[in-house]
């Protein structure tokens, strides 16, 4: 009987967690079908970096590649690496970005 | 506990725990012979010596470490870094850096200061300490209620509202803390300045991460216009000691703001990129006295304006209003004044900037108020937009339609937008050609925001590019008209199609000649400016093929498909 009680609690707990996993794969679904939901997708490419400058509202710097529309976002920890890499007649620098928001996560020289 | 319940505890916590952990790594310091054993995580690094505690982290192509916390501070430079688990895994390793000698001449200024680098490096540092270690555990008991002290009296000292700062010309200045902005999380550290006997305005800046080295004092003239003043030094009040030789301040090639030179090194990088043939002074207009001079060259500069502002955004707008109205003032009312186009050779290619009427090269010439370097004239002519009155006009149905064939046309990647204008308008200008339309391209160049499904899914660009058709309308007048699926719902005017993304600028749009100013976001400007639908990309060289141009754009469409 004990034994029982036990067995049924625990049936009770998968059963709420099975739930729970439908109803949060159903709102992911919802979110996907309205656009909502983006892949987190990083890539990684050789770019030149033209120019870097500090943007207060996001507390980031704004980057502008050669051949690129798009405005890039690095943190101040990447400082050094686009310094280096605005440097004249230098190679490109390896980044790597989220295709999404283009915030930079790397920046090697 | 039942054991049902037991292991998935279990795993759960094991699992966790597993990505909490740091690495052991081994850490080689030049001039130091023997390596110290550390704990890297999120390019953390955290050593104890025996004696010393030692932190650090990667900036960029660099790995610092400075040790201990009792005032004492040294900076270590690291050759290397290595996994103990894993020797074949190298975290970090020195390499030849050129510009190493030459950042202490350009960085004149005092940069950072070392001590409260440090311990406010350690009173952010947490991902080494999730590993369990009896190093990490005595640092958490003794060095952090040490750090904390510390930084608390430190912090204690530059919350005093009173500031007084000596001009290089020996003008003492009492300055007052301005009021801080409701619901900010950061001081104001913006300072209104007077001298005794005088009643010139004088602003003093700091910033508000007080281990950065950003001070600067501007002063107001006359004729209402900023003046960059240069310091001799800042102090607390009733205090002997600046504030830059009681914490140490030093030049620094990579950390604060500090960066700031005047001689336009780290400041022209935007130009310096396969050396363009002007120079950065020739962007600064002749004022009557070099204050003024040196107050634009701040403010347009790569770091500038931008540090300023994030060093008084914990400021109401009240306290700070006077003197971003003379900001205002210098760069709309003197540039609107003082500059002109200027178009040169440039990477095989071409070139426009701004430029300072009174800087022009000897040798220019001039059309319609642009000038151009005299070899550039031709290549600018062949690449120019149609005269819109010889044109072969369409009417706006025909332009409808031929949007609405844009906008199917589902090789492109409409539903990725933050890059690839310039592949979609080639591709597009091809394809209307190809039905007997006349097509050219409209630019807008400077600081551009498409809107987004919310305000933080905006798209930023630096640049972007549509096809232009030319409609004639009832009244016989012709329109260059924009055909733009990306961002617009139907065909419309080129400078609608301007305003429309220049919300940053207030709308402020200039029209220019192709190729627009590479410097108009410096100007707070956007500018607008129509080619023929040759050019593929800005800065591009002339002898890019149209067959390396459709490769390009059918290249970047269909990698930027799987992004949509």
């Amino acid at each position: 009987m004990k034994r029982d009680r036990k067995s049924g609690v625990i049936i009770y707990i998968v059963i709420g967690m099975a739930c729970l996993s439908s109803a949060h794969l159903w709102a992911a679904d919802k979110k996907k079908a309205a656009g909502q939901v983006k892949k987190v997708q990083v890539v990684e490419k050789p770019m030149h970096v033209i120019s870097f400058s500090w943007d207060a509202t996001k507390n980031l710097y704004r980057v502008s590649m050669r051949a690129k529309a798009g405005v890039f976002w690095a943190e101040k920890k990447d400082m050094i690496c686009l310094k280096e890499a605005t440097k004249s007649n230098q190679s490109p620098a390896q980044i790597k970005y989220d295709v999404h928001t283009l915030k930079i996560k790397s920046c090697r020289n | 506990m039942n054991k049902l319940i037991k292991l998935p505890l279990f795993l759960i916590i094991t699992l966790s725990s597993s990505f909490l952990w740091a690495e052991k790594v081994q850490v080689h310091i030049v001039d130091r012979d023997e390596p110290l054993e550390c704990f890297h995580e999120e390019s953390q690094y955290f050593c104890h010596d025996g004696e010393n505690f030692l932190f650090g982290r990667n900036y960029g192509m660099d790995l610092y470490l400075t040790g201990s916390v009792d005032g004492s501070v040294d900076d270590f430079r690291v050759s290397s870094a290595v996994s103990l688990d894993n020797p074949d895994h190298i975290l970090f390793e020195e390499r030849e850096d050129p510009y190493r000698d030459s950042y202490e001449q350009v960085n004149r200024r005092p940069s950072y200061s070392k001590e409260l680098m440090s311990l406010t490096m350690l009173e952010n540092m947490t991902a080494p300490f999730s590993y369990d270690s009896e190093s990490i555990a005595l640092a958490k008991s003794n060095l952090y209620p040490l750090v904390q002290n510390r930084l608390d009296q430190i912090k204690n000292k530059f919350n005093q509202s009173n500031r007084i700062v000596k001009t290089e010309e020996g003008n003492e200045l009492s300055c007052s803390q301005g009021s801080a902005s409701a619901g900010q999380d950061v001081n104001c550290t913006f300072y209104q300045c007077t001298e005794e006997g005088s009643d010139k305005k004088y602003f003093y800046i700091s910033d508000p991460n007080i281990q950065f080295g950003v001070h600067e004092l501007f002063s107001v003239g006359t004729d209402g216009l900023p003046q960059r003043e240069a310091i001799q030094s800042i102090h607390f009040p009733n205090d002997d000691k600046s504030i830059l030789e009681r914490f140490n301040f030093v030049p620094s090639a990579g950390q604060g703001f500090g960066e700031y030179t005047g001689q336009g090194d780290f400041l022209s990088s935007e130009y310096s990129y396969q050396k363009p043939q002007i120079d950065y002074e020739q962007m600064i207009p002749d004022f009557d006295n070099p204050k003024k001079s040196d107050a634009f060259k701040y403010l347009i500069g790569v770091n500038g304006r931008g540090a300023m502002e994030n060093a008084v955004r914990g400021c109401s707008e009240r306290t700070t209003r006077d003197f971003f109205y003379s900001i205002d003032d210098l760069m709309e009312n003197v540039l609107a004044r003082n500059s002109v186009q200027y178009i040169t050779d440039f990477n095989n290619g071409l070139a426009g900037y701004y430029l300072s009427l009174e800087n022009l090269p000897d040798i220019a010439c001039s059309e319609n108020g642009v000038f151009y370097n005299p070899s550039s004239y031709e290549t600018a002519r062949n690449v120019a937009a149609a005269d819109r009155n010889s044109v072969q006009t369409i009417s706006m149905e025909k332009a409808r339609e031929l949007f609405d064939k844009a906008q199917a046309m589902d090789d492109i990647a409409w539903g990725y937008k933050p890059d690839g204008c310039y592949a979609r308008a080639h591709l597009m200008a091809r394809r209307f050609e190809e039905m007997g339309i006349t097509v050219d391209k409209a630019w807008l160049k400077g600081s551009l925001r498409a809107q987004g499904e919310t305000p933080e899914e905006d798209i930023m660009w630096n640049f972007h590019v549509a096809p232009v058709v030319y409609v004639e309308h009832d009244n016989g007048e012709i329109e260059r008209v924009v055909i733009d699926p990306s961002v617009e719902e139907g065909p419309v005017t080129a400078m609608e199609w301007a305003k429309n993304l220049s919300s940053d600028v207030e709308e402020r749009v200039n029209i220019t000649q192709f190729p627009y100013p590479e410097n108009s976001a410096e100007y707070l400007k956007n500018s607008l400016a129509f080619s023929n639908s040759d050019p593929y990309l800005p800065l591009e060289s002339t002898e890019s093929t149209e067959e390396q141009k459709m490769s390009m754009a059918h290249a970047t469409m269909l990698e930027y498909k799987g992004y949509e």
